[in-house]
């Protein structure tokens, strides 16, 4: 039998002997990424999980316009774009006063696989962050991560941005 | 001011979070079907390799022709690009020579007839099919790798990474 509860451990996600997975049909999905063969595989992967809508954005201008008219349940971008980047996205949607929902999960892909780039995606305010190439096992796991485990958020200096794993104030 | 503790909401959990299978069910499941439409979108990867590094190229003679930041840009976002689609694409070696040149571009002051040296490898590896477990192609993309650290330990102190 199917049950829903918003009870279960957080250390439940992602590990074995649990009874946990993602609802994808209850899940809408942004992907904003500047490459097209990208763009089509994230979706892919996506749509196979069995997401209940996928929009598309080519960069990160397009993507917050996307946002706006979409209010996706779940952003994943890449962080190289032009006009406006993946870290000056995730800056703008955690702005309050830019975006209604700026707690909304957000997964960075990158090239970049260096610690001070992850570093630097998670102080802009990335929920998860997942080297390229990304496998679907990798993203499932990004994805039931944000689901099962919001993080907490602290103000800082008007945006909000996750708390980091192991820093948060208590979630039960 | 800042650091003011936020709780945020937890509505995806109470709508998409379902305890009916265990967490290797779940996966084995969502992930089976992902790779599956994976598999039937292969055929489709030789093209967008093919498109990307024939952007590369186009990338790199527009520098080659006018050299400015514009033009810079454009051939970084085309190296970072292929670097990024190449390990999707099933092409490890030109995504290693990809990763070694965005790198290097990303430095700033990259020796010219080095960069046209990685462009034309990985046209090369492209063109031979000389990738994934490809001896030659494994051995160029050791030699740029390792001429491309060397490149950056010698940058002078004080000089930043894009």
């Amino acid at each position: 039998m199917t049950r829903t509860t918003p009870s279960t451990s957080a250390s439940c996600a992602s590990s074995s002997g649990c009874e946990v997975r993602v609802a994808f049909d209850q899940l809408s999905f942004l992907v904003v990424e500047d490459s097209p063969p990208m763009r089509r595989i994230l979706r892919t992967m996506i749509e196979a999980f069995g997401a209940a809508r996928v929009v598309e954005a080519a960069d990160g201008i397009a993507g917050l316009a996307a946002f706006r008219e979409a209010s996706p349940d779940i952003v994943i971008t890449d962080w190289e774009m032009p006009r406006l980047d993946g870290l000056g996205l995730v800056v703008a949607l955690r702005d309050p006063a830019l975006n209604p929902n700026p707690f909304v999960p957000v997964i960075m892909v990158s090239a970049y696989a260096e610690a001070s780039r992850v570093v630097a995606a998670r102080e802009a305010g990335v929920s998860e962050y997942l080297a390229k190439p990304v496998t679907p096992r990798a993203l499932y796991d990004r994805v039931l991560s944000v689901v099962a485990e919001p993080r907490s958020f602290r103000r800082v200096e008007g945006r909000l941005v996750p708390e980091r794993r192991g820093q948060e104030g208590g979630r039960p | 001011m800042t650091d003011e503790p936020v709780r945020a909401p937890d509505d995806l959990r109470r709508k998409a979070l379902l305890f009916d299978v265990t967490y290797e069910e779940g996966l084995a499941e969502a992930v089976g079907r992902a790779e599956e439409a994976l598999r039937r979108l292969a055929p489709t990867y030789e093209r967008w390799m093919d498109e990307g590094v024939e952007q590369l190229h186009a990338a790199y003679l527009a520098h080659r022709a006018a050299p400015g930041t514009r033009t810079a840009e454009a051939l970084f976002a085309a190296a970072h690009d292929l670097r990024g689609q190449a390990g999707a694409l099933d092409a490890p070696v030109i995504g290693r020579i990809a990763g070694g040149l965005a790198r290097l571009l990303a430095a700033g002051g990259a020796d010219p007839a080095f960069v046209s040296h990685s462009v034309e490898a990985i046209r090369a590896v492209r063109r031979e099919r000389a990738d994934r477990d490809d001896p030659i192609g494994l051995a160029i993309a050791a030699e740029i790798e390792e001429r491309v650290e060397a490149a950056l330990a010698a940058r002078p102190l004080g000089s930043k990474p894009r």
